[in-house]
């Protein structure tokens, strides 16, 4: 990957799904470090990803900004813009926009992702959300 | 780059400062998102590294898991085990433990490290520290 294909491949999430997934082994190991929110294979991860194009969980936008590494693996870093229709991290976020940074660790096998690991500011986010101070 | 090189470069955070900077760029541009810190050039580093050898700062131990990428980018992850003396990131930790994993993605120039972007789980720290459901 690079970062003209890690762009694309970002912006497939919201037009085009089914190609987005195409990007991963079927046995793709996914992991959102910060929640603590571990999906084995594909299929479990699809009802995952389609909660950020579902508006009754908000909405997100994710632009890239960066990509480390080569076609073996590597890192993109991204913000993410969310408008919260809930509770986030634990803490009443409902009506509430956090802007923050963050990245995904990928490895790749035969051209698809067998490993995808995200990283983000919660710290950022609690602050935003007012529950750590400045 | 590769995994044995990052493993000198996280061995060097234990052995001191002297010895971590050898492996930054001068005009080094260091961000550690998830602090809100930035540091331009070794100068400025120095001053932040030296706090991970400093018995004042604390005890922070970092084991690298691994790299992604090569020897012109890539990205190195870890866990940090840190116990703390004083106040952390505005919370009171003196006295507490944390263990958290976190990623450093850098890029390289006549191989040495010119950029670093850290990110790593405040949450699991603020659970940690207590102050977090």
């Amino acid at each position: 990957m690079d970062f003209a294909a890690a762009k694309q491949w970002f912006d497939d999430f919201r037009s085009d799904f089914d190609q987005a997934m195409n990007k991963y082994a079927d046995d793709i190991q996914f992991e959102d470090v910060i929640i603590a929110h571990k999906v084995n294979g594909k299929e479990d991860l699809r009802k995952f990803f389609a909660l950020f194009n579902d508006p009754a969980f908000g909405e997100h936008v994710i632009t890239v900004v960066g990509y480390s590494g080569n076609a073996d693996g590597g890192a993109i870093e991204w913000t993410w813009q969310a408008k919260h229709a809930g509770d986030f991290l634990g803490v009443p976020a409902k009506g509430k926009e956090t802007n923050i940074r963050g990245t995904s660790i990928l490895v790749f096998k035969n051209g698809k992702i067998v490993s995808h690991r995200d990283y983000w500011n919660a710290a950022a986010a609690l602050r935003q959300l007012g529950v750590l101070q400045q | 780059m590769n995994f044995a090189w990052v493993k000198r470069w996280f061995d060097g955070f234990h052995a001191g400062t002297d010895q971590v900077l050898e492996f930054y760029a001068d005009d080094i541009q260091f961000e550690d998102v998830t602090f809100g810190f930035k540091a331009n050039g070794k100068a400025e580093a120095r001053k932040f590294f030296a706090a991970f050898s400093d018995p004042a700062v604390g005890e922070h131990i970092f084991t690298v898991h691994n790299y992604n990428g090569d020897e012109k980018s890539g990205a190195a992850e870890w866990t940090w085990r840190a116990k703390h003396v004083a106040d952390f990131l505005g919370l009171p930790a003196r006295g507490k433990e944390t263990t958290v994993r976190g990623v450093s993605i850098v890029t390289f120039k006549n191989g040495k490290i010119a950029t670093q972007h850290d990110y790593w789980n405040a949450a699991a720290m603020f659970r940690q520290l207590g102050v977090l459901k």
